[in-house]
């Protein structure tokens, strides 16, 4: 069995489903809106680096992709949450009408973007509606440089990425003020505003990070896919939206292990499926759901039902 | 009382002096519209057309509504040459390459009044609409399916692209010219795929190879990289002389970019179909080079020498397209449709124009070839093209290296 090439595909799709799927986690908690548009987030930061890497005449740096889908990505989030998601809140809707309107959003999102690859198609020839894969200049200098050639480059831009991601996210979240009040947000948003939190300006921020945050994966994706297309975010959204569920909407550092946990189920277990007992591939997102389902039933996460996270499930079991 | 009186009174001579100036108008402008003889009114007659122009297979299909644009203007000129009446106009909508977006496009052309429709792009889709065009008697012409299986007699489905049926049997006899003994099949779990591996192995077995092994990989996935990983393993495990790989524009990009990775799959010659010929999003300096590397050979059913299809290819320059799959059985269906209307007066009874289209093919040729019909209304064909891709004066381009035909297989150049 080529089991080289499976824990390589293991290995991205891991970082892959983090980075979209913490987000996720991240924006249920500090706002108890489940965004079905998230995924949008992750097709918008690849079709960002896309369009600058022709506009570049197919020369792009990984700094420069990263940075750009990162300020789009969170500039698509935010005006979401402004135009959207914050009048509804002051109408005080249920959480089901949040869930309609991102839906439609979701929708919205993916048509004005195949509309934009028509043109665009259409006026440059590259074929917009189907990418090849991008290679990062500045990651292909550094192979060059560190003698890494033989290492596939998204390996490398995966790992700068989600180390680089993982780093900043501990320290927002542990090391500063900033992220001990947006922590004191997704406990209880209304004491926290009595404490004289601004709520308001750090939801928006929210907003932002999370759209930021996700637009990387597709930066990723699309140094290491051999096709993108607008349906990206799409063809991704069970693993992302099972990964979020797992970690019950609440905990990032679950939601982490249950993306690491999918990418291997994905790729390893079904290429031991395949090899050792015939089974056909085609059996993928049953295999993905099976999990979830195993999960939600023997430990379930109750931050997704609405009920209390778990780190305060385990102190009632402790008691 | 005696207001309302008044009232009654002034509504009387008001509608008395309106039906006075309603008769005076209708008269003189029924008049000038009346029919004269001799002076014909345009008719418009709509043909409903359902394409892929977003999802899977969208890279292949957007550049085929040039193509409808261009056959309709030849429609239309040819009308207007013979001093006809009737002018054609395309009702274009995007199926989004899914069963269900293709049926419920056709429904809501039907609903429209529109009795012949161009498409949909995909085998499985035209399977999804079959019992629609049944009971319907909705005629649907369809460029680019070519699945054996849905070759059924008596229907009103027809397929300007040839029955997959011979195009399976010429690649196998192929692969066993090349002296091809063993080979693995990796395709999409679809209609066509599934149903042309199906057929290559029988044909191909029944030439004394072997298919050792057979992987269908699920469509619709962000990536197929683990796929790739499992069609590896095997091929490292069984040892084929071949692969045989059935695919289409976006998943076939994405599968052949892993396949240059993979050192397994490098040793192995590599066999396929016309499923992602023509797509750009392929033809990168990678997947060109593993190509050759692999000597990769293609299969499409195109006739062998056609200035028709020449002369189509330069024209299409004009309305900004270029020719990827079916383009030329795009153009025939746009063509054999129109033609068979005229022919009919414009009539939009489907059993008379179901009779004209295949009194209409037998005599028509196309940049496609001919375009005469089988019993089961798919186009007869019985040669090949060959192709593969290469860098070509400066550009990585598809190139034809060969053909086949009823009695021979020719390769002009080395793959």
């Amino acid at each position: 069995m080529e089991i080289y090439r499976v824990i390589l595909c293991s290995y991205v799709f891991s970082w892959i489903y983090i980075l979209s799927s913490l987000p996720l986690t991240l924006s249920y908690r500090t706002t108890k809106v489940f965004n079905f548009a998230h995924p949008v987030f992750i097709t918008y930061g690849a079709y960002v680096v896309i369009i600058v890497n022709e506009a570049l005449g197919r020369r792009l740096p990984l700094a420069t992709a990263t940075l750009l889908a990162f300020v789009v990505g969170g500039l698509v989030s935010l005006i979401n949450h402004l135009l959207l998601f914050k009048p509804l809140s002051y109408q005080r809707v249920s959480s089901n009408v949040y869930m309609v309107a991102s839906m439609g959003l979701w929708f919205v999102y993916q048509y004005i973007l195949y509309i934009a690859c028509q043109i665009l198609t259409r006026r440059y020839g590259a074929n917009f509606l189907s990418y090849p894969t991008i290679e990062y200049e500045d990651v292909r200098f550094l192979q060059e440089a560190l003698q890494l050639s033989s290492i596939p480059q998204y390996i490398i831009t995966a790992t700068l990425i989600g180390v680089a991601v993982g780093i900043a996210l501990y320290v927002l979240f542990n090391k500063t003020m900033l992220g001990i009040a947006l922590r004191g947000i997704a406990d209880n948003a209304t004491l926290a505003a009595v404490c004289g939190i601004p709520a308001d300006r750090l939801v928006n921020l929210t907003w932002f990070l999370v759209g930021g945050i996700t637009a990387l994966s597709g930066v990723l994706w699309v140094n290491f896919s051999g096709s993108t297309t607008p349906d990206l975010g799409l063809n991704i959204v069970v693993d992302n939206f099972a990964a979020a569920f797992i970690g019950g909407l609440y905990s990032l550092p679950i939601t982490a292990v249950a993306s690491i946990l999918l990418a291997l189920v994905e790729n390893m277990l079904l290429a031991v499926l395949n090899y050792y007992f015939g089974v056909q591939p085609t059996i993928r997102l049953a295999i993905v759901f099976g999990i979830v389902f195993a999960i939600l039933i023997v430990r379930p996460p109750m931050g997704a039902g609405g009920g209390l996270p778990y780190r305060f499930t385990k102190r009632v079991i402790k008691k | 009382m005696p207001t309302s009186k008044k009232f009654i009174a002034f509504m009387v001579v008001f509608l008395i002096i309106g039906l006075a100036i309603g008769y005076g108008i209708g008269f003189y402008v029924g008049g000038l519209s009346a029919p004269q003889v001799g002076v014909t009114t345009e008719r418009t007659y709509t043909l409903g057309v359902t394409f892929a122009l977003s999802g899977a297979v969208s890279s292949v299909c957007v550049q085929w509504e040039p193509i409808v644009k261009m056959a309709i203007d030849d429609l239309n000129n040819l009308t207007k040459s013979m001093g006809l009446n009737i002018v054609f106009k395309p009702y274009i909508l995007d199926d989004a390459s899914t069963p269900d977006g293709a049926l419920k496009n056709v429904q809501t052309l039907y609903a429209a009044g529109i009795r012949i429709v161009i498409g949909p792009s995909l085998s499985s889709q035209v399977k999804a609409v079959k019992a629609f065009s049944d009971a319907n008697k909705l005629i649907i012409i369809a460029p680019c399916s070519n699945s054996p299986a849905l070759a059924i007699p008596d229907d009103y489905i027809f397929r300007t692209q040839p029955s997959a049926l011979g195009e399976s049997k010429a690649l196998a006899t192929l692969a066993v010219q090349e002296g091809l003994k063993s080979v693995v099949s990796f395709h999409i779990n679809d209609e066509f795929c599934n149903v042309f591996a199906q057929y290559f192995k029988k044909f191909f077995e029944e030439s004394g190879g072997t298919v050792l092994y057979d992987i269908a990989y699920q469509p619709g996935q962000a990536d197929y990289g683990s796929d790739v990983a499992s069609l590896a393993s095997w091929v490292s495990k069984l040892r084929p002389d071949a692969i045989f790989y059935c695919g289409y524009d976006t998943d076939g990009a994405n599968v052949l970019t892993h396949a240059a990775d993979e050192p397994a799959l490098r040793g192995v010659r590599w066999l396929t179909v016309e499923g992602f010929y023509g797509a750009p999003e392929v033809l990168t300096p990678k997947v060109v080079d593993f190509a050759r590397a692999v000597n990769m050979v293609g299969i499409r059913p195109v006739p062998i020498v056609n200035p028709l299809y020449d002369e189509f290819v330069e024209r299409l320059k004009k309305y900004g397209a270029v020719p990827t799959l079916c383009s030329e059985n795009v153009y025939d269906a746009v063509m054999i449709a129109g033609l068979a209307v005229i022919r009919t007066g414009g009539t939009s009874d489907p059993d008379v124009l179901r009779r004209a289209i295949l009194e209409v093919a037998k005599t028509y040729h196309g940049p496609g070839g001919w375009g005469l019909f089988d019993e089961n209304g798919d186009r007869l064909q019985a040669s090949f093209r060959l192709w593969t891709m290469s860098f070509v004066n400066g550009t990585y381009q598809y190139v034809d290296i060969g053909y086949i035909t009823d009695s021979s297989i020719v390769i002009e150049k080395t793959p």
